[in-house]
């Protein structure tokens, strides 16, 4: 049998003999988005402006809102708000 | 960057029922934290199987802790600081999860371990706010309730 090849800058799951796959991050909202073959990988959704994989929520988000947040936009948000939360006492 | 090794072990695993959890807490500093590898077995394998979810939480619920442990020791230095995060096991209380923000969602062959590696570089990140992390749960399981056990290795 054989053997699954690691890609670099892709995750990797097993889950026994004939079920391995790749991980992709969803460049929106972290989701891991699992693959098995480059013809799946290409069918995965892309934000039209960050030009990044994402996931079928974010994708379908995407085309009816038009709005691209990078999952490092949002974590920089969140932490932010936990600060100004902070500084003024809450 | 150290990395840290989190063990959970569950007696009984059931949906919905959070096995595992990390995130960041104001106990201690507030530092982010990287998911790089993610492992599940059960101890009893039989043809069930179990789709394994983990989400983020923004109230940690009430769970024994767990002390994660230094893998490698930083470039340098003679011991590994200990994680400034915190985790649990064993769950009385469930996290407050949030709806929509699921991260890994997996259907696993129960007979078999279930092993992840992330995309380096594009790792699920949990937010240095206090409270918030990421639990870990079969959101929904054949039949059975198997003792698990799940590990978790982190990068801080």
């Amino acid at each position: 049998m054989a053997h699954w090849r690691r890609r670099p800058h892709r995750g990797y799951l097993t889950n026994g003999p004939g079920r391995e796959e790749d991980v992709l991050t969803c460049a929106h909202c972290q989701f891991q988005i699992f693959f098995k073959t480059e013809a799946e990988r290409v069918r995965l959704g892309r934000c039209g402006r960050c030009d990044k994989a994402v996931c079928a929520g974010c994708e379908k988000r995407m085309l009816s809102t038009l709005k691209c947040e990078p999952w490092e936009t949002w974590l920089e948000r969140v932490e932010q708000r936990e600060m100004f939360l902070r500084k003024v006492g809450v | 960057m150290p990395h840290y090794a989190v063990d959970f072990i569950e007696s009984a695993i059931g949906a919905s029922v959070t096995f595992g959890s990390h995130g960041a807490s104001n106990a201690t500093q507030l530092r982010r934290h990287k998911v790089i590898e993610f492992s599940f077995s059960v101890e009893t394998p039989a043809d069930q199987t179990a789709r394994i979810t983990g989400q983020r939480y923004s109230a940690a619920g009430t769970s024994t802790a767990v002390v994660p442990t230094p893998l490698f020791a930083l470039e340098g230095a003679l011991t590994t600081p200990a994680m400034l995060g915190v985790a649990g096991e064993n769950h009385s209380v469930e996290p407050t999860y949030t709806a929509t923000l699921i991260v890994f969602n997996k259907v696993v062959i129960m007979r078999n371990q279930l092993l992840y590696y992330a995309p380096p570089g594009a790792e699920i990140v949990v937010p240095g706010t206090n409270a918030s992390g990421i639990g870990w749960f079969p959101g929904a399981i054949s039949s059975g309730t198997p003792a698990a056990v799940a590990q978790v290795i982190l990068e801080e």
